[in-house]
Order: C-alpha cells, then structure tokens, then sequence
C-alpha cells in the first residue's frame, strides 16, 4: 500500500500517513504542487517554519516503465519567492516508489541551528538520526562515500552540499547516479536551502525487500510500456545510437549557436566563437581520444533507455566529471565567455561537490565577470569564485545568493533573470517562444516548463518560427507548459518528449501506463486539461503569494539592447505574454 | 561561382570532404544553386538531415545561395 511519510523536523517525529483520496490518482509534480497548495501559506518565508518541501516519485516510478526514474522536489522557493518543482534523475526515485512511498512531507524547524539530520527509510518505516560530523561542511565527493559506507553501498542519496546547509538561493538537492557519483540534481529554486532550512542533510532510501509498484490494470500496463519503449527506440533524438545517447544534451550547443541564440557572455551576444570546443561533438570525441573512463551514452538514472549522460575524462583518462550537460557547459562555458571543457568540466565538478544548480552558479559568475570581479574567458578566476561560494564567504554568500542578488549588489542592470531565477541557455530575443515560456512559467525563468524549442528550433512536433510574436506564440508556450507538467507528474524524463511528440503511440504509451499504474481511463487528450489543472494550481499559489502578471515579463534590458548576430530584441507583446494564462 | 561557408555537425559530420579538420570548410557552387544541391554534392542522403539553417535562420532545400553564406546542417537533435 502506498503512504506518505510526514517528517516533523520541529520534534524529530516520523508518521506514516495514507494517502488522502485526492492525492490517488497523481504523482511527481501534480503531486509536491498540490501539497504545497494545501499546506504552505503563500506568504510564508521560504527559509522559516511554515515552508515544507515534498518529495515525491511519479505515477510510473518504480514500476518498470522506461526513463521513468525522475524525482520531484516542491516547496516555495527562496530564490523566486513563488512555488517550485525541480526534478532529478539518479537512482533514489524508484526506490522511494519500490518502497510504497508517495511522498515525504518535511516540515517544521528544528530549535538548534546549524543542527542536521539524516531521515533513514526503508521498508519498515523511517526515522531521523543526527548527521554524523564527517557528513557536514564536506563536499559531496568526500561526504557521499562516507554516508555510502555508513548504510550501504546500494542506496540512494537524496542531500544538500554545503550550500544547501549554508541555506544559499543557488543551493540544489543532489541525488547519487548508478555508479553513486553526487551528480543528479533537483537543481533550480534553491530547493537546497529550503531542505538545510530544516535542518535536513540528507535522505537515505534503502531499497531492500521493496516491490515493484502495483499494477491497476497490468494489460494496459504492458501494452502502453511497449508503445513507449518503441517510440524511444525509433526516433533520432532518443533511440539507442541517437542523438543524445551519443552526443548527450551538449548536442544542442552547434545548432542553438548556429542558430545566434546561444547565451554569450552574460547575454550580450548570440553567437559565441568557442561553441564547437564545448560542443556534444567534442565531448563524444575527447570522450574517445582519451579514452580511460571517458564515455558517453551513460545511464544517469534507474531505468534510463535513452541514456544521454557521460563520464567526462581528464588528459590521462581518469575521471573529471559527470555529468557535461548542455546547460553546465553553456553557463559555466559561453556565457562566462569560457571555451574549454577541462575548465567547464572542473566547475561542474565544484557545483556537484558544493551542491549548486550549474545554471543559476553559471549565469552568476557571468554577472559577476560583467561587473569585473574576473574578465569573461578567465576560467581560474571563474574557479576561485566558485571556491568564495563553496566557502562561504561574504562574496560567496552574495553569489551565492544568485544572478539577481549578484546584479543588485553590483549594479548590474543586464541580469538575465524572470522572477529572479536566471535563464537558461537559450536566448529570448532570438527565439521569442521560449521567452514567453520564460516569463510566464510559475518557476521563474525555465526552459523545461515549455520547451517550444522543440518547433522553433529543432523541427520536433511541427517548425515554427523562431522570430514569430503573435498569439501562437502563447498558444505554443500554454501547450507546452500543459504538457510538461503532466510528464513532469509521470515520472518520465521529459526528454521522452522528443520521442511521443512526434510519434503519436508513444504518447498513447505513456498515458496508458499511467492508467495501467492508476485503474484510470484516461486518453491523449487527458495530457493538457491534467497537465492544466497544475499549472493552473501553481499559479493560484503565485497570485495568493503577491505576483502579478507584471512579474511575468522579460528583462527590460532585452527590449532595448540589440542581440548580435541577428540583432533584434525582445519585442512580443505584453497582451501575448498575459494570453498565455488568459486564452 | 557562389563561395559558401559549411559546417555539418554531429552525425552529419561523416559526410565532410576532408577528414581532419571538423570545422567550417568552403564550398564553391555555380550561379543559382539552391540548398538542396549543395546537400547533394556533399552525399547526404536527405532522410538524415534535420535542419538546415543559412545565416542562422531556418531554409528549405530550394533556398537560393549567395556568396558569403554560413551554412549549417544537423540530424535531428535534441536536448535540454
Ligand atoms: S535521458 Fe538522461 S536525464 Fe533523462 S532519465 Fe535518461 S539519463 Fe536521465
């Protein structure tokens, strides 16, 4: 029977809770967002008491379905002052779901600052122990083998790095990858620092005596687990020798590049010179020149049959890092004007080690260099602000804090963020659908909530053009942002959605092994109004916690400021931004 | 004669004249050659190719090449 675990963190209590009616039939995302509505005043600091964070596996983890290992991470976040989803990959998900657990509520506040805990679940329950000294303070490369000898070699990880104890906005929660690196995160929002605020280190989950989740309708199951699995194997992007299996998410560097939309030295151009030493292509071929532990298509979570990690190796073959995806090697490389993957691969590694989300550490060392505290290209001079951070010193704190407090305290006016979380690798003024996506998703700015890159880019689910900035633009967006939350409740990797976007049974697949999971009925057609209702929930969140749809708006300096090589702004219409969540 | 800049990129990149450098190369095509005969004189069979893009925009294989063109060709690809 599945339950739900509620961690008191104010007496240290653990109860197991069944799961309320309402909360049946959802999971993942539709499930940490329902929960935050339900129980976190929208006004509520995000670093006090009345703040919970939720853990919760999708409807599909641990039931067998493919790429379906994705962990949900909600509370109300720091860094943008609304409600947060972020997702991670790695091995912890399907065990939580193998043990019957829907969720994990924390919250309260211990008495005793700067105390932690470790919450310790396993098939009999769960309970909290304090964290041992040797866990504390350490980076997570040194930190994560210590808790692994302590409970095993087999569990899964779900902690804070010293960020997150140090309660820093830019903080991630990291999740072990099959081979126990700490280097999957639920990155974004400062989820680490809600999960320090209360005095939590770090979730063990061990799986032993475990099940596979239960099946409603094991036919159903079966065959919508077989439509899904084809579509995976059949696309280009997806499928085994594929695109990202081979080139991993770095793949997208020459085409967002070519294409002048590649965010370059803090958003001041489109185009940066050094792409194609930081590309996909050149991991895959470094990966092969050195060789040693150096590999691509690597499995960065349970179950994963795209696979589009790598092992990122050093000049002698030894490991440097795991993962180089797309978003580190832009943020950490292009956009602090850095075009080496040894320098881009060392501050990945400094983020996985200090527990920070690679995009927010990289599009603050970017503002940081536009304010002179290092020149755009200087990776060792990107490195040791990255220590200032890991350390925690008053400028690391500041960094820390994130791209919009970083551009405050120095006067930045080009600071690259939507409800104070920094963009991602794509730039808005070049290609205006994700722009709508980034001012109008209840996360701040995200690419992953609305990924219209997939038309406007790469000719996945139809082309649409990139400069268009009418109203199918916000239909584009809404659709989008839709769909996503209901993958995003799946449990699914959102990148099956290159695959069912395009091939139509594979969507069919994934709504069918929800209905085989849950004893729905649900068809294709269910995905956007479910996938709506969160959205839509999220939203109400946001409207009760102050924000407006003024909040929903690109920075003004990408109204005036010309983006080379194109040379265009940001000009959609407001009345197109407030169609998204207003048809 | 039209000098136009190529760059093939990710698996496209086996199709590249010369094998060392995998890089931009120029390619020289007659007066009004379109994009779909440069896609055939480099041998790529056109089910492989995702997008083209000319100066950092989308074309289609009849778009009419000048001189001075950055050319982009890729599989499908995707990311994120
Ligand atoms: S595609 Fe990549 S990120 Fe997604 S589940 Fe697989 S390995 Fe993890």
């Amino acid at each position: 029977m599945s339950k739900i675990l509620r961690v008191n963190m104010t007496d240290q209590k653990v109860k197991s809770e069944d799961v309320p009616e309402k909360y049946r039939l959802i999971g993942g995302r539709g499930l940490t967002s329902a929960i935050t509505c339900d129980e976190v005043p929208p006004t509520c600091h995000p670093l006090g008491p009345n703040n919970k964070i939720t853990f919760a596996p999708g409807i599909v983890t641990g039931s067998g379905a493919p790429t379906a290992g994705r962990l949900s991470v909600g509370c109300k976040s720091p860094l943008t002052g609304g409600i947060k989803e972020a997702n991670s990959g790695g091995i912890a998900s399907d065990k939580l779901a193998r043990l019957g657990i829907k969720a994990i509520i924390v919250e309260g506040q211990p008495k005793d600052k700067g105390k932690f805990w470790v919450l310790k679940v396993n098939k009999d329950g769960a309970e909290l122990m304090p964290a041992e000294a040797g866990w504390l303070g350490n980076g997570l490369y040194e930190a994560y083998p210590k808790m692994l000898k302590k409970f095993g070699e087999k569990v899964g990880i779900i902690s804070i790095g010293v960020a997150g104890e140090m309660l820093m906005s830019m903080a991630g929660i990291c999740v072990n990858d099959p081979e126990n690196r700490p280097s999957r995160y639920a990155g974004r929002g400062g989820v680490g620092a809600v999960m320090g605020s209360k005095g939590l280190k770090a979730i063990i989950v061990d799986e032993t005596g475990g099940s596979s989740v239960s099946l409603a309708d094991s036919e159903a199951f079966n065959t919508g687990r077989k439509k899904l699995t084809d579509a995976l194997r059949q696309h280009d992007i997806t499928k085994p020798g594929g695109t990202l299996n081979t080139y991993g998410t770095a793949a997208l560097v020459n085409v967002i590049n070519e294409a002048g939309a590649f965010p370059t030295r803090n958003f001041s151009s489109g185009r940066f010179e050094g792409a194609s030493k930081i590309s996909g292509e050149t991991i895959n071929e470094t990966c092969k020149k050195r060789g040693g532990v150096g590999a691509t298509g690597h499995r960065g979570c349970t179950g994963c049959i795209i696979q589009c990690s790598n092992v990122y190796p050093k000049e002698d073959g030894t490991e440097l890092v795991s993962c180089q995806e797309y978003e580190s090697v832009w943020s950490l490389g292009a956009n602090c004007g850095i075009d080496s993957l040894d320098v881009t691969g060392e501050l990945v590694r400094l983020c996985n080690d200090y527990g920070l989300d690679t995009i927010e550490a990289g599009a603050t060392i970017g503002v940081a260099m536009e304010a002179g505290l290092a020149k755009f290209g200087d990776g060792k001079k990107a490195i040791e602000l990255m220590h200032e951070i890991g350390k925690g010193t008053p400028l690391g704190h500041i960094l820390g804090g994130g791209a919009a407090l970083t551009a405050d305290t120095f006067g930045i006016v080009r600071c690259p963020t939507v409800k104070r979380q920094s963009m991602p690798a794509y730039e808005p003024r070049a290609i205006k659908g994700i722009g709508v996506t980034y001012a109008t998703s209840t996360m701040g700015a995200d690419h992953t909530s609305g990924y219209t890159i997939a038309p406007e880019i790469l000719g996945v689910s139809g082309k649409m053009d990139p400069a268009s900035k009418g109203v199918e633009k916000a239909e584009a967006s809404r659709n989008f942002q839709y769909a996503t939350a209901f993958i995003d409740s799946s449990g699914h990797c959102l990148f099956i959605a290159f695959a069912i976007l395009d091939i139509p049974s594979g969507l069919e697949g994934m709504v069918e092994e929800c209905n085989g999971v849950l004893g729905t009925n649900w068809t294709v057609d269910d995905v956007g109004r479910i996938g709506g209702d969160i959205v839509k929930m999220e939203r109400a969140f946001n409207e009760a916690a102050g924000f407006t749809n003024v909040d929903d708006r690109i920075p003004e300096f990408m109204k005036y400021e010309m983006l080379p090589p194109h040379n265009v702004v940001y000009d959609v219409p407001d009345e197109v931004l407030d169609k998204v969540h207003n048809p | 004669m039209n000098k136009v800049e190529v760059r093939l990129f990710a698996s496209l990149r086996k199709y590249h004249p010369s094998t060392e450098d995998s890089d931009a190369f120029v390619l020289e095509l007659a007066d009004g050659a379109k994009l779909g005969d440069l896609v055939e004189k480099l041998k790529i069979p056109r089910q492989e190719i995702g997008v083209l893009m000319a100066n950092g925009k989308w074309q289609k294989e009849d778009y009419s090449l000048k001189d001075g063109d950055r050319i982009g060709l890729f599989p499908l690809i995707g990311g994120g």
